[in-house]
């Protein structure tokens, strides 16, 4: 167990902070509630207070755990803080002192004995593929190949979600490429726990994933999830003390590689779209042009921005596992969004993350918008130009 | 708690420690060991968000009922305590009023809540073709509200003048709980507001005038060799029609800090000059600032220098990462005093020992704000404490050249009879008494100073603190 004080690893932080507000006014979490403990500045103010001397309040445990972990708050600060770093930070101490929301450590322990978020049987991991045509049927363990496909836990647990999943295939099938997947034996990459506060299991995660890329020694590793990108890039050389042995790209990155290639070709789409950045893409990855990129291949696209775009882009609520610690919110965050994207007039909506998808989609629903949600591998499947007319 | 106030706020209203705690700071970094002596209670026992006029209205008839003090809040981006309490009492969240209505096109203004924040609100207007005219350089966050109750000077005030000045009328609710429609000709006018410290009503409502969205804009640098010629530049600039839109200054200490932080920074002082009008205006412009660089002994540094600056325009607080403590003092001063300004900056650097950093914004011939900082450590408790008193010595540098404090809040009621003449501070005790005369709204600010900040003692305490500081500075 930890034992600093809430404050100790926070305290130069909380004196460099100056306290401008800029994180409040991009913070969703803020936004959404209205009270200034939601904010960045909010919960720094509490917390420096502490340091005088008073106790760790539930409120303010809540509060760390009512964010989406955007890291808007991070682009914001004029001092150059790193807030988002602070919120994992006080996650970890708070779910070692037993003040994290039960529900992430059900989570926990669910991705340490079954391997995934969604406490499924490991074997379920490949049902996506029953609805998929042509997948060879040694893809799942394949040795050698080209492009190791890392589904994430949603795209292959979640039925709703298993479009992604199936799109993807389909699209290395229609490109030609020889790919591979960890079949059942994809464990979660451990994006949950760092949002759970629960990161002193990671290690193991991050150890049998990459064992398992060692003996299968793709070319490279593909997902279409960003949370997973993020685990593979940033988060498993430090916890490992070394590189991965292979690259690892977004899903949105090698599909315009094949598309500069001529791998890929799409046909005319006459409609205004718009796309969301993913946090755990854009801000926490650093990757926003390359979906753009991908969408202007489209001949017709007519791809409009929203009034926040790339490092300011507007959280959909999905992330930092808040939709497990305070639904509601999540789902305000959620309407704020569809109001932003309503606004572009755009008529699908696209987004390179299917927790994005699936979290605006379900705005959509509420909100009964004529918009269309897709997923950019599932958008791009169907303008697909395989020449079959 | 208040059974009306609960059932009219809801959720929007809370007793929760956390919750009040969040409202007990500003910029300023206050050491609690003075805040105790100075028997400040900063902590509200209440915050609510009101959502209109008419929720204001409640909580000032309960305020009203029960002698409690209120503490009118927008973002709280300025560092006098102008919005935090000193008495406790039911803080009220104003940020939750930022709706914004349809331009008037006709008229040229737009009515916004008072806690709209100046940078939504230009994007907004600037998707229609029109814009603010003036904004803080606190603009992502500062409050429209909040601006009023500051003095409202800053980006585009040397175009077109303070913020009151553009504003048409304002829905304001008194601390009787009356809501009431006031203009610049009403009892009392809207001007009574304007750097008011929230003291005389809360501004719930704000019809501004404002401005098409100019066809051209241009950014230029001219550096200087000294702030005497820049100081002198920038009057000239100032003086005459189809001036610039904005002018700042940017001491060469400022820049030094910014080398520090990694980033590349010109030599020199330096005066960033900003048009934004008709394309035909902005080519004259070109023209007055060569000549006027060419007449001061300036250089006309390279056009993506002078844009970066300008995107820099809301992030001057970024150097407190070198701190990480600043404390500073804010003073108006004439341009043409900058020169004897810096050179007295100097001087009591060297006596101090202590490295200031000044920068500024020139809003007239007459009138240009100094920011002085300097950095320093408050989790050194003693050694900041002592390099406090600094700002007294920055605030006498300026005023022994005509200049004052800017703002007043709490922390510069000691500066009270530098900042107004006897006769104006006997004007605004009767405004105050006038509209507010039980003194719940924001109390302990703007009129009167705590007797441990008696103008007489704080200048004791000050001299003290500055000798000590020569000792205690590291540098």
């Amino acid at each position: 167990m930890d034992t600093n004080t809430y404050c100790t690893d926070v305290h130069d932080a909380l004196s460099i902070c100056a306290r401008c507000g800029y994180c409040r006014d991009a913070c969703p979490a803020y936004a959404a509630s209205g009270w200034e403990s939601y904010s960045p500045r909010g919960k720094f103010t509490i917390l420096d207070s502490l340091a005088e001397g008073k106790d760790f309040p539930g409120t303010l445990a809540n509060r760390v755990f009512q964010c989406t972990l955007c890291g808007a708050c991070r682009e914001a600060c004029i001092t150059g803080l790193d807030p988002r770093g602070m919120w994992v930070k006080l996650r970890k101490q708070l779910a070692d002192r037993g003040q994290a929301p039960p529900v992430m450590e059900a989570l926990g322990e669910m991705i340490m004995t079954k391997g995934n978020m969604a406490g499924e049987d490991k074997a379920n991991r490949l049902l996506w593929t029953e609805n998929v045509e042509n997948v060879p049927e040694d893809t799942a363990g394949k040795k050698d190949a080209e492009v190791l496909y890392f589904i994430g836990c949603m795209a292959s647990l979640y039925p709703a979600a298993y479009a992604v999943a199936q799109s993807s295939a389909s699209m290395f099938l229609k490109a030609k490429v020889d790919f591979a997947t960890m079949g059942a034996d994809e464990i979660c990459c451990g994006f949950p726990l760092v949002a759970g506060g629960l990161t002193g299991k990671l290690a193991e995660v991050a150890a049998a994933n990459v064992r398992k890329i060692e003996e299968l020694r793709p070319g490279r590793i593909v997902s279409t999830c960003p949370g997973c990108v993020h685990m593979w890039q940033h988060e498993y050389p430090s916890l490992l003390g070394k590189p991965v042995p292979v690259p690892v790209q977004h899903s949105s990155q090698y599909l315009l590689e094949l598309a500069k290639e001529g791998r890929l070709r799409f046909k005319s789409f006459d409609k205004v779209v718009t796309y969301h950045d993913p946090c755990d893409l854009g801000r926490n990855n650093g990757i926003y042009e390359e979906p753009r990129e991908l969408l202007r291949c489209v001949p017709g696209l007519q791809l409009v921005e929203m009034e926040k775009n790339r490092e300011q882009a507007l959280c959909c609520g999905g992330g930092g596992n808040l939709e497990m610690s305070d639904k509601d919110l999540s789902e305000r965050i959620g309407t704020m969004k569809m109001a932003m994207i309503k606004r572009t007039g755009a008529q699908v909506v696209v987004t390179g993350c299917q927790q994005c998808r699936r979290t605006i989609q379900a705005a959509a629903r509420r909100e009964k918008a004529r918009v269309r949600v897709m997923e950019i591998t599932e958008f791009l499947l169907s303008v697909i130009d395989d020449g079959e007319g | 708690m208040d059974k009306t106030l609960s059932e009219l706020y809801g959720e929007r209203i809370s007793e929760d420690w956390c919750e009040r705690v969040a409202y007990s700071r500003d910029l300023g970094e206050i050491p609690a060991v003075l805040r105790s002596a100075l028997k400040i209670e900063n902590v509200p026992d209440l915050v609510a968000r009101p959502s209109n006029a008419r929720d204001v209205a409640a909580a000032m008839e309960y305020a009203k009922a029960g002698g409690v003090p209120v503490t009118p809040r927008g973002s709280a981006s300025s560092g006098f305590f102008n919005a935090v309490p000193v008495k406790k009492g039911l803080c009220l969240d104003l940020c939750g009023l930022d709706q914004i209505e349809d331009v008037d096109q006709e008229a040229g203004t737009v009515t916004v809540g008072a806690g709209c924040r100046w940078l939504p609100l230009d994007r907004h207007l600037r998707r229609q073709g029109w814009a603010v005219r003036t904004y803080p350089t606190s603009a992502p966050t500062a409050t429209v509200g909040g601006w009023i109750n500051m003095e409202g000077y800053g980006v585009g005030s040397l175009a077109y003048s303070a913020l009151i000045d553009q504003v048409v009328g304002m829905e304001v609710v008194f601390a009787s709980g009356e809501i009431r429609w006031i203009t610049p000709d009403s009892t009392p006018p809207t001007t009574w507001f304007a750097g008011s410290d929230g003291t005389l009503g809360v501004v719930t409502k704000v019809t501004l005038r404002i401005r098409r969205v100019p066809e051209s804009e241009k950014h230029w640098l001219v550096s200087f060799a000294d702030s005497d010629a820049l100081g002198r530049a920038a009057v000239e600039l100032a003086s005459g029609y189809a001036g610039p839109y904005n002018m700042s200054f940017l001491h060469s200490s400022y820049f030094d800090l910014q080398r520090r932080m990694g980033h590349a920074a010109p030599d020199g002082d330096v005066l960033a000059v900003d048009y934004e009008d008709s394309a035909e205006a902005v080519a004259e412009g070109r023209q007055r600032v060569a000549e006027a660089a060419a007449r001061h002994g300036g250089t006309i540094l390279p056009d993506r220098l002078a844009e970066a600056e300008w995107e820099q325009r809301f992030r001057h607080l970024s150097l407190k990462r070198l701190g990480p403590s600043v404390l500073a003092a804010e003073d108006w001063i004439g341009p043409d005093r900058l020169g004897e300004y810096q050179a007295a900056v100097a001087r009591l650097g060297r006596r101090l020992k202590t490295s200031f950093y000044t920068y500024g914004t020139i809003v007239g011939t007459q009138r240009m704000s100094v920011f002085t900082g300097y950095l320093t450590d408050r989790r050194k408790p003693l050694s900041y404490l002592i390099a406090l008193s600094v700002t007294c010595r920055l605030h006498e540098i300026a005023g022994r050249l005509g200049g004052r404090p800017l703002g007043v809040g709490l922390w510069n009621t000691p500066y009270l009879p530098g900042i107004y003449s006897p006769e104006e501070l006997t004007e605004l005790r009767r405004r105050k008494k006038f509209l507010d005369p039980a003194g719940l709204l924001n109390p302990g600010k703007h009129y009167e100073w705590p007797a441990l900040l008696s103008p007489g003692l704080f200048s004791l305490g000050a001299n003290m603190g500055s000798l000590l500081q020569r000792f205690a500075s590291g540098q």
